[in-house]
């Protein structure tokens, strides 16, 4: 009896077909490559942060310990430096008014006050011999760049005729340099 | 006819499970990695910029040791602990040196001053002093040049009458000395 073998069909793959399965399959590799290498690169990079972040402790307790060593001190010197720059010498009014006042002026009494606003406020009390004389006096002082400001708060004639004055001089920080 | 078919749909199949892998499983690994990475890197510059600012510290520290005479002339003027005592030693020695004598103070009040808070603490107080002007100018000279901060806040002085005809002062003044 003969047998009667059916050839088997062949299956014609187009080309097109081959090479897009290649591609899916390198690719479905090259993603499964990709997923386990990224996956590993995240526990490693992972394991560096936290050995990052454990050197950041003692980085930040010895920045704190310098800080609070050094920023006080900071403080003071800056403190210091802002006294010392207003640091008035008030003896260079008195050489300042020895230097200005007019021979037949005599000054008799004497107020500094140093304002809360830095204004440097001088009441000069006097005697004079004329009213001429008084008014040169102011100007005398008036020209100085030391003075910002000289104003007669008060004058009258004394007993033997003697003109007695009071000045209100206002010094600028000029004065104490 | 049915075979005819059979690589079209394993194809399309590959193709959308190679898709869906890269979209779903590798795009956020990739995403997460990015991140991790941006992570380590702002971490390593926060720790080389503190490192950094440690080294700086370190370094005005040791500029600071080579200031020490400085520094211990400002501990002078702006000292922790304000010894009144001190301060009245201190105009007492030199005013008798310029020729003033010590007719009155307040001083004594400074003692009851209560410390305001942290920073410059200013400790007002009033003196008069008899002398002659001169004294009175080499006194004012002489506490502007001591390191320890006195400031001079107010001056009153007045000639004697022409009957005393003395060249004695009576100097009425208010200081401030600081503390810290």
């Amino acid at each position: 009896m003969a047998i009667e073998v059916t050839p088997k069909t062949k299956i014609e793959l187009p080309f097109w077909v081959i090479i897009l399965v290649v591609i899916s399959v390198i690719s479905i590799l090259c993603f499964l490559v990709s997923y386990f290498y990224f996956g590993y690169k995240i526990k490693k990079i992972s394991q560096e942060i936290q050995a990052k972040e454990a050197e950041f402790i003692p980085l930040e307790k010895a920045i704190e310990k310098k800080r609070a060593e050094l920023l006080p001190l900071q403080k003071k010197i800056a403190d210091f430096a802002d006294l010392i720059k207003n640091h008035k010498s008030v003896s260079n009014i008195f050489q300042f008014l020895e230097e200005n006042c007019l021979p037949n002026v005599w000054f008799n009494d004497f107020k500094f006050s140093s304002g809360e606003n830095g204004e440097n406020r001088v009441t000069v009390s006097g005697i004079t011999e004329s009213f001429a004389v008084l008014e040169n006096q102011v100007l005398v002082l008036e020209k100085e760049e030391q003075t910002r400001s000289v104003r007669i708060a008060g004058a009258n004639i004394g007993e033997e005729g003697e003109i007695n004055f009071d000045l209100i001089i206002i010094f600028n920080s000029l004065i104490f340099k | 006819m049915m075979p005819k078919y059979i690589p079209i749909i394993v194809v399309v199949l590959l193709l959308f499970v190679a898709a869906a892998g890269g979209y779903f499983f590798c795009w956020p690994k990739y995403q997460e990695f990015s991140l991790k990475k941006q992570e380590l890197e702002t971490k390593d510059e926060s720790i080389r910029q503190r490192e950094e600012y440690l080294a700086n510290l370190e370094n005005l520290s040791k500029k600071l040791l080579k200031h020490q005479e400085q520094i211990s002339k400002i501990e002078t003027a702006l000292p922790d602990e304000v010894s009144v005592a001190a301060i009245f030693k201190f105009l007492q020695k030199t005013s008798s040196e310029n020729g003033l004598l010590i007719e009155g103070t307040n001083i004594g009040e400074l003692y009851n001053l209560k410390k305001t808070g942290a920073g410059v603490q200013q400790m007002p107080f009033n003196m008069s002093f008899v002398g002659s002007y001169k004294s009175f100018k080499n006194f004012l000279s002489s506490i502007y040049q001591n390191s320890r901060l006195i400031e001079v806040e107010s001056i009153s002085f007045s000639s004697p009458p022409k009957e005393e005809e003395s060249n004695l002062f009576t100097f009425e003044l208010t200081l401030q000395t600081y503390g810290y």
